[in-house]
Protein backbone atom coordinates (compact mmCIF):
# COMPACT_ATOMS: atom_id res chain seq x y z
CA UNK A 1 0.00 0.00 0.00
CA UNK A 2 1.50 3.28 -1.14
CA UNK A 3 -0.29 5.06 2.05
CA UNK A 4 2.29 3.67 4.54
CA UNK A 5 4.12 5.72 7.00
CA UNK A 6 7.69 6.66 5.62
CA UNK A 7 10.57 5.69 7.36
CA UNK A 8 12.12 8.08 9.43
CA UNK A 9 15.50 9.79 7.43
CA UNK A 10 14.43 9.48 4.52
CA UNK A 11 11.37 11.39 5.28
CA UNK A 12 13.11 13.89 7.00
CA UNK A 13 15.40 14.27 4.03
CA UNK A 14 12.57 14.07 1.66
CA UNK A 15 11.01 17.23 3.53
CA UNK A 16 14.48 18.96 3.06
CA UNK A 17 14.48 18.61 -0.61
CA UNK A 18 10.98 19.91 -0.84
CA UNK A 19 11.64 22.98 0.73
CA UNK A 20 14.53 23.90 -1.02
CA UNK A 21 13.20 22.71 -4.36
CA UNK A 22 10.57 24.72 -3.64
CA UNK A 23 12.55 28.17 -3.01
CA UNK A 24 14.36 26.74 -6.27
CA UNK A 25 11.60 26.97 -8.58
CA UNK A 26 10.02 30.52 -7.01
CA UNK A 27 13.84 31.49 -8.05
CA UNK A 28 13.50 30.34 -11.65
CA UNK A 29 10.06 32.11 -11.86
CA UNK A 30 11.68 35.18 -10.78
CA UNK A 31 12.68 35.81 -14.65
CA UNK A 32 9.98 35.02 -16.30
CA UNK A 33 6.92 32.86 -16.04
CA UNK A 34 7.73 29.27 -17.23
CA UNK A 35 5.62 26.27 -17.84
CA UNK A 36 6.40 22.81 -15.84
CA UNK A 37 8.12 20.77 -18.45
CA UNK A 38 10.61 23.61 -18.45
CA UNK A 39 11.34 23.65 -14.61
CA UNK A 40 11.56 20.23 -14.51
CA UNK A 41 14.33 20.54 -17.18
CA UNK A 42 16.26 23.39 -15.68
CA UNK A 43 15.99 21.58 -11.83
CA UNK A 44 17.22 18.08 -13.49
CA UNK A 45 20.32 20.14 -14.72
CA UNK A 46 21.52 20.61 -11.30
CA UNK A 47 22.96 17.23 -10.23
CA UNK A 48 21.20 15.23 -7.42
CA UNK A 49 18.54 17.95 -6.62
CA UNK A 50 15.62 16.45 -8.17
CA UNK A 51 15.23 12.66 -7.77
CA UNK A 52 11.58 11.90 -9.94
CA UNK A 53 10.65 14.72 -12.85
CA UNK A 54 6.96 14.18 -11.74
CA UNK A 55 7.89 15.22 -8.12
CA UNK A 56 7.87 18.90 -9.34
CA UNK A 57 4.43 19.19 -10.22
CA UNK A 58 2.79 18.35 -6.53
CA UNK A 59 5.41 20.69 -5.37
CA UNK A 60 4.05 23.37 -7.99
CA UNK A 61 0.87 22.73 -6.36
CA UNK A 62 1.89 23.23 -2.90
CA UNK A 63 3.31 26.72 -4.16
CA UNK A 64 -0.14 27.59 -5.47
CA UNK A 65 -2.04 26.55 -2.84
CA UNK A 66 0.55 28.43 -0.33
CA UNK A 67 -0.50 31.73 -2.53
CA UNK A 68 3.57 31.62 -3.61
CA UNK A 69 2.96 31.09 -7.23
CA UNK A 70 -0.30 31.60 -9.76
CA UNK A 71 -0.86 29.24 -12.73
CA UNK A 72 -2.90 29.89 -16.00
CA UNK A 73 -3.37 27.35 -18.93
CA UNK A 74 -2.13 28.59 -22.11
CA UNK A 75 -2.77 26.82 -25.39
CA UNK A 76 0.21 25.45 -27.36
CA UNK A 77 0.82 25.19 -30.92
CA UNK A 78 2.72 21.89 -30.36
CA UNK A 79 0.62 20.01 -28.04
CA UNK A 80 -1.72 19.93 -25.44
CA UNK A 81 -2.02 23.02 -23.45
CA UNK A 82 0.41 24.33 -20.91
CA UNK A 83 -0.12 24.92 -17.49
CA UNK A 84 2.23 28.28 -16.93
CA UNK A 85 3.23 29.36 -13.41
CA UNK A 86 4.30 33.02 -12.32
CA UNK A 87 5.70 33.99 -8.62
CA UNK A 88 3.14 36.22 -6.97
CA UNK A 89 4.23 39.03 -4.61
CA UNK A 90 4.35 37.05 -1.50
CA UNK A 91 6.15 34.03 -3.61
CA UNK A 92 9.31 36.89 -3.93
CA UNK A 93 9.32 38.04 -0.50
CA UNK A 94 9.46 34.60 0.60
CA UNK A 95 12.43 33.75 -1.78
CA UNK A 96 14.16 36.80 -0.83
CA UNK A 97 14.09 35.90 3.21
CA UNK A 98 15.19 32.70 1.90
CA UNK A 99 17.92 33.89 0.24
CA UNK A 100 19.19 36.07 3.28
CA UNK A 101 19.04 33.11 5.65
CA UNK A 102 20.14 30.11 3.15
CA UNK A 103 23.92 30.97 2.82
CA UNK A 104 24.21 30.82 6.96
CA UNK A 105 21.91 27.71 7.71
CA UNK A 106 24.26 26.30 4.93
CA UNK A 107 27.66 26.75 5.86
CA UNK A 108 26.21 26.26 9.88
CA UNK A 109 24.99 22.67 8.49
CA UNK A 110 28.37 22.25 6.51
CA UNK A 111 30.46 23.01 9.36
CA UNK A 112 29.14 20.82 12.14
CA UNK A 113 29.12 17.45 9.53
CA UNK A 114 32.40 18.46 9.27
CA UNK A 115 33.24 18.36 12.26
CA UNK A 116 31.90 14.62 12.45
CA UNK A 117 33.82 13.45 10.45
CA UNK B 1 -8.35 6.65 -36.71
CA UNK B 2 -4.84 6.76 -35.79
CA UNK B 3 -3.18 3.34 -35.06
CA UNK B 4 -2.05 3.02 -31.33
CA UNK B 5 1.69 2.13 -31.33
CA UNK B 6 3.08 0.34 -28.66
CA UNK B 7 4.75 3.60 -27.09
CA UNK B 8 1.15 5.19 -27.05
CA UNK B 9 0.03 2.15 -24.84
CA UNK B 10 2.82 1.91 -22.78
CA UNK B 11 2.09 5.89 -22.00
CA UNK B 12 -1.71 5.18 -21.72
CA UNK B 13 -0.50 2.21 -19.30
CA UNK B 14 1.33 4.51 -16.94
CA UNK B 15 -1.27 6.80 -16.93
CA UNK B 16 -3.99 4.74 -16.49
CA UNK B 17 -1.96 3.48 -13.39
CA UNK B 18 -1.13 7.11 -12.20
CA UNK B 19 -5.23 7.77 -12.12
CA UNK B 20 -5.43 4.59 -10.05
CA UNK B 21 -3.19 5.56 -7.28
CA UNK B 22 -5.12 9.07 -7.40
CA UNK B 23 -8.34 7.61 -6.90
CA UNK B 24 -7.82 8.73 -2.95
CA UNK B 25 -7.43 12.65 -3.97
CA UNK B 26 -10.35 14.60 -5.22
CA UNK B 27 -11.21 13.90 -8.90
CA UNK B 28 -10.95 17.64 -10.04
CA UNK B 29 -6.84 18.15 -8.53
CA UNK B 30 -6.20 14.39 -9.70
CA UNK B 31 -7.59 15.35 -13.20
CA UNK B 32 -5.28 18.27 -13.36
CA UNK B 33 -2.27 16.31 -11.97
CA UNK B 34 -3.04 13.68 -14.28
CA UNK B 35 -3.28 16.39 -17.19
CA UNK B 36 -0.21 17.88 -16.61
CA UNK B 37 1.83 14.88 -16.23
CA UNK B 38 0.34 13.83 -19.83
CA UNK B 39 1.53 17.49 -20.77
CA UNK B 40 5.51 16.51 -19.67
CA UNK B 41 5.47 13.08 -21.27
CA UNK B 42 4.25 14.30 -24.61
CA UNK B 43 6.73 17.02 -24.33
CA UNK B 44 9.40 15.07 -23.22
CA UNK B 45 8.44 12.32 -25.87
CA UNK B 46 9.90 15.02 -28.84
CA UNK B 47 13.25 14.55 -28.10
CA UNK B 48 12.75 10.43 -28.38
CA UNK B 49 12.22 8.76 -31.72
CA UNK B 50 8.98 7.19 -32.51
CA UNK B 51 9.81 3.82 -31.81
CA UNK B 52 12.35 3.84 -29.06
CA UNK B 53 10.44 2.00 -26.51
CA UNK B 54 13.41 1.95 -24.34
CA UNK B 55 14.39 5.15 -23.95
CA UNK B 56 10.47 5.82 -23.12
CA UNK B 57 10.67 3.30 -20.57
CA UNK B 58 13.72 5.50 -19.19
CA UNK B 59 11.84 8.66 -19.39
CA UNK B 60 8.61 7.65 -17.76
CA UNK B 61 11.55 5.96 -14.95
CA UNK B 62 12.77 9.59 -15.12
CA UNK B 63 9.30 11.39 -14.43
CA UNK B 64 8.46 8.77 -11.73
CA UNK B 65 6.34 5.55 -10.57
CA UNK B 66 2.61 6.29 -9.97
CA UNK B 67 2.85 5.13 -6.20
CA UNK B 68 5.83 8.16 -6.09
CA UNK B 69 3.73 10.69 -7.64
CA UNK B 70 0.86 9.90 -5.99
CA UNK B 71 2.59 9.95 -2.60
CA UNK B 72 4.23 13.74 -3.35
CA UNK B 73 0.70 15.07 -4.58
CA UNK B 74 -0.80 13.70 -1.20
CA UNK B 75 1.52 15.50 0.44
CA UNK B 76 1.18 18.43 -1.09
CA UNK B 77 -2.69 18.83 -0.78
CA UNK B 78 -2.89 18.59 2.64
CA UNK B 79 -2.64 21.62 4.44
CA UNK B 80 0.39 22.67 6.16
CA UNK B 81 -1.24 24.57 9.88
CA UNK B 82 -4.20 23.96 11.26
CA UNK B 83 -5.79 27.35 12.37
CA UNK B 84 -6.34 28.73 15.14
CA UNK B 85 -9.93 28.72 14.29
CA UNK B 86 -10.43 25.51 13.49
CA UNK B 87 -8.62 23.99 16.76
CA UNK B 88 -10.98 26.50 19.00
CA UNK B 89 -14.74 25.41 17.07
CA UNK B 90 -14.97 21.82 18.78
CA UNK B 91 -14.43 23.35 22.06
CA UNK B 92 -16.75 26.71 20.90
CA UNK B 93 -19.40 24.52 20.29
CA UNK B 94 -19.32 22.28 22.78
CA UNK B 95 -18.88 24.62 25.72
CA UNK B 96 -18.95 28.14 24.27
CA UNK B 97 -22.87 28.32 24.78
CA UNK B 98 -22.09 29.13 28.62
CA UNK B 99 -20.33 32.48 27.71
CA UNK B 100 -23.96 34.19 27.38
CA UNK B 101 -24.30 31.75 24.06
CA UNK B 102 -22.25 34.14 22.21
CA UNK B 103 -19.31 32.04 21.98
CA UNK B 104 -21.82 29.07 20.58
CA UNK B 105 -22.43 31.66 17.80
CA UNK B 106 -18.96 32.35 17.48
CA UNK B 107 -18.90 28.77 17.28
CA UNK B 108 -21.33 28.18 14.72
CA UNK B 109 -19.61 30.72 12.66
CA UNK B 110 -15.95 29.19 12.78
CA UNK B 111 -17.76 25.40 11.96
CA UNK B 112 -19.48 26.84 8.82
CA UNK B 113 -16.91 28.98 7.47
CA UNK B 114 -14.47 26.22 7.59
CA UNK B 115 -13.42 24.13 4.88
CA UNK B 116 -12.14 21.72 7.58
CA UNK B 117 -15.96 20.01 8.09
CA UNK B 118 -18.36 18.84 5.54
CA UNK B 119 -21.45 19.45 5.15
CA UNK B 120 -22.62 16.33 7.25
CA UNK B 121 -20.70 17.45 10.36
CA UNK B 122 -21.63 21.32 9.87
CA UNK B 123 -25.15 19.87 10.18
CA UNK B 124 -24.20 17.92 12.98
CA UNK B 125 -22.66 20.79 14.70
CA UNK B 126 -25.46 22.86 14.61
CA UNK B 127 -28.29 20.92 15.80
CA UNK B 128 -26.95 18.47 18.00
CA UNK B 129 -27.67 20.34 20.24
CA UNK B 130 -27.99 23.83 19.47
CA UNK B 131 -26.41 25.41 21.95
CA UNK B 132 -23.80 22.56 23.28
CA UNK B 133 -23.56 21.63 26.56
CA UNK B 134 -25.21 24.67 27.72
CA UNK B 135 -28.30 24.46 25.39
CA UNK B 136 -28.55 20.59 26.78
CA UNK B 137 -27.89 22.07 30.13
CA UNK B 138 -30.81 24.16 29.95
CA UNK B 139 -33.06 21.63 29.08
CA UNK B 140 -32.46 19.89 32.50
CA UNK B 141 -32.35 22.74 34.52
CA UNK B 142 -35.32 24.19 33.16
CA UNK B 143 -38.66 24.14 34.69
CA UNK B 144 -39.70 20.54 34.51
CA UNK B 145 -43.47 20.59 33.82
CA UNK B 146 -45.00 22.73 36.32
CA UNK B 147 -45.54 22.86 39.69
CA UNK B 148 -49.01 23.75 41.77
CA UNK B 149 -48.61 24.73 45.45
CA UNK B 150 -52.00 25.05 47.07
CA UNK B 151 -52.69 25.58 50.51
CA UNK B 152 -55.50 24.46 52.37
CA UNK B 153 -56.58 24.80 55.97
CA UNK B 154 -58.16 22.04 57.51
CA UNK B 155 -60.94 23.25 59.75
CA UNK B 156 -60.24 23.09 63.26
CA UNK B 157 -56.56 23.50 62.99
CA UNK B 158 -55.15 26.79 63.18
CA UNK B 159 -51.72 26.01 61.17
CA UNK B 160 -52.03 26.09 56.86
CA UNK B 161 -49.98 23.38 55.21
CA UNK B 162 -49.27 24.12 51.89
CA UNK B 163 -48.80 21.18 49.73
CA UNK B 164 -46.83 21.88 46.07
CA UNK B 165 -47.83 19.11 43.29
CA UNK B 166 -45.19 18.71 40.99
CA UNK B 167 -46.92 17.86 37.68
CA UNK B 168 -44.64 16.83 34.59
CA UNK B 169 -43.87 14.11 33.28
CA UNK B 170 -39.84 14.04 33.70
CA UNK B 171 -39.84 13.72 37.56
CA UNK B 172 -42.58 11.40 37.17
CA UNK B 173 -40.15 8.80 35.32
CA UNK B 174 -38.22 6.75 37.74
CA UNK B 175 -34.67 7.61 38.69
CA UNK B 176 -33.12 5.02 36.19
CA UNK B 177 -34.89 6.80 32.93
CA UNK B 178 -33.87 10.14 33.98
CA UNK B 179 -30.50 9.80 34.51
CA UNK B 180 -30.65 7.60 31.13
CA UNK B 181 -32.62 11.16 29.78
CA UNK B 182 -29.89 13.33 31.46
CA UNK B 183 -27.13 10.95 29.74
CA UNK B 184 -28.73 11.18 26.56
CA UNK B 185 -28.63 14.50 26.42
CA UNK B 186 -25.40 15.62 27.98
CA UNK B 187 -23.73 13.23 25.77
CA UNK B 188 -25.05 14.33 22.21
CA UNK B 189 -22.56 17.73 22.12
CA UNK B 190 -20.00 15.19 23.60
CA UNK B 191 -20.71 13.26 20.76
CA UNK B 192 -20.80 16.91 17.80
CA UNK B 193 -17.57 17.76 19.74
CA UNK B 194 -15.45 14.46 19.41
CA UNK B 195 -16.29 14.07 15.92
CA UNK B 196 -15.51 17.54 14.92
CA UNK B 197 -12.23 17.35 16.30
CA UNK B 198 -11.99 13.63 14.86
CA UNK B 199 -12.44 15.11 11.42
CA UNK B 200 -10.39 18.22 12.29
CA UNK B 201 -7.57 15.90 13.32
CA UNK B 202 -7.67 13.03 11.24
CA UNK B 203 -9.29 14.08 7.94
CA UNK B 204 -12.01 12.19 6.24
CA UNK B 205 -10.84 8.83 4.69
CA UNK B 206 -11.22 10.05 1.28
CA UNK B 207 -8.83 12.72 1.68
CA UNK B 208 -5.02 14.06 2.31
CA UNK B 209 -3.61 13.53 5.58
CA UNK B 210 -0.95 15.17 6.42
CA UNK B 211 1.25 12.86 7.34
CA UNK B 212 0.96 10.40 5.12
CA UNK B 213 -0.70 8.23 7.13
CA UNK B 214 -3.94 6.72 6.86
CA UNK B 215 -6.36 4.72 9.17
CA UNK B 216 -7.37 1.18 8.58
CA UNK B 217 -10.83 2.32 8.39
CA UNK B 218 -12.80 5.03 8.87
CA UNK B 219 -13.36 5.37 13.21
CA UNK B 220 -17.16 6.94 12.07
CA UNK B 221 -19.06 5.65 9.25
CA UNK B 222 -19.14 7.52 6.76
CA UNK B 223 -21.54 6.19 4.29
CA UNK B 224 -24.88 8.70 3.63
CA UNK B 225 -27.18 6.29 4.81
CA UNK B 226 -25.65 5.85 8.00
CA UNK B 227 -24.92 9.84 8.64
CA UNK B 228 -29.08 10.21 7.66
CA UNK B 229 -29.69 7.69 10.47
CA UNK B 230 -27.30 9.31 13.12
CA UNK B 231 -28.95 13.16 12.67
CA UNK B 232 -32.70 11.04 12.93
CA UNK B 233 -31.23 9.41 16.08
CA UNK B 234 -29.94 12.96 17.12
CA UNK B 235 -33.40 14.47 16.42
CA UNK B 236 -34.96 11.64 18.07
CA UNK B 237 -32.73 12.60 21.03
CA UNK B 238 -34.43 15.93 20.83
CA UNK B 239 -38.05 15.62 20.42
CA UNK B 240 -37.68 12.60 23.20
CA UNK B 241 -36.20 14.75 25.62
CA UNK B 242 -38.91 17.84 24.59
CA UNK B 243 -41.60 15.36 25.14
CA UNK B 244 -40.22 13.95 28.60
CA UNK B 245 -39.34 17.29 29.97
CA UNK B 246 -42.68 19.10 29.27
CA UNK B 247 -42.12 21.79 27.29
Amino acid sequence: MWYMVVGGTEKLLAQMRRGAIEYCVLALLMTEDRYGFEITRELSEADGLVTSEGTVYPLLTRLRTDGLVDSYWQESTEGPPRRYYRVTPQGKSALKSFIEQWPRFRDSVDDILSRGR
Amino acid sequence: MKERTDSDRIVKEYLDELRDALAQISSRSAKEFVAEIEQHIAEARTDLDSGDEVGLRNLLERVGSPATLAGELLEAESPRYVSFMDRATPWLIALGGFAFGIGWLVGLYGLWSSKTWRIWDKLLGTFLWPGGLFGTFYLIVAPTGSISCSRSQDVGQSATTTTCVHHGFFLALPLAFRLLVVFAILSAPLFTSFRLSLVLSRGYADASKPRGVRLARPVLSKSKKQRVLWIIVGLGIFIFALLVLGV
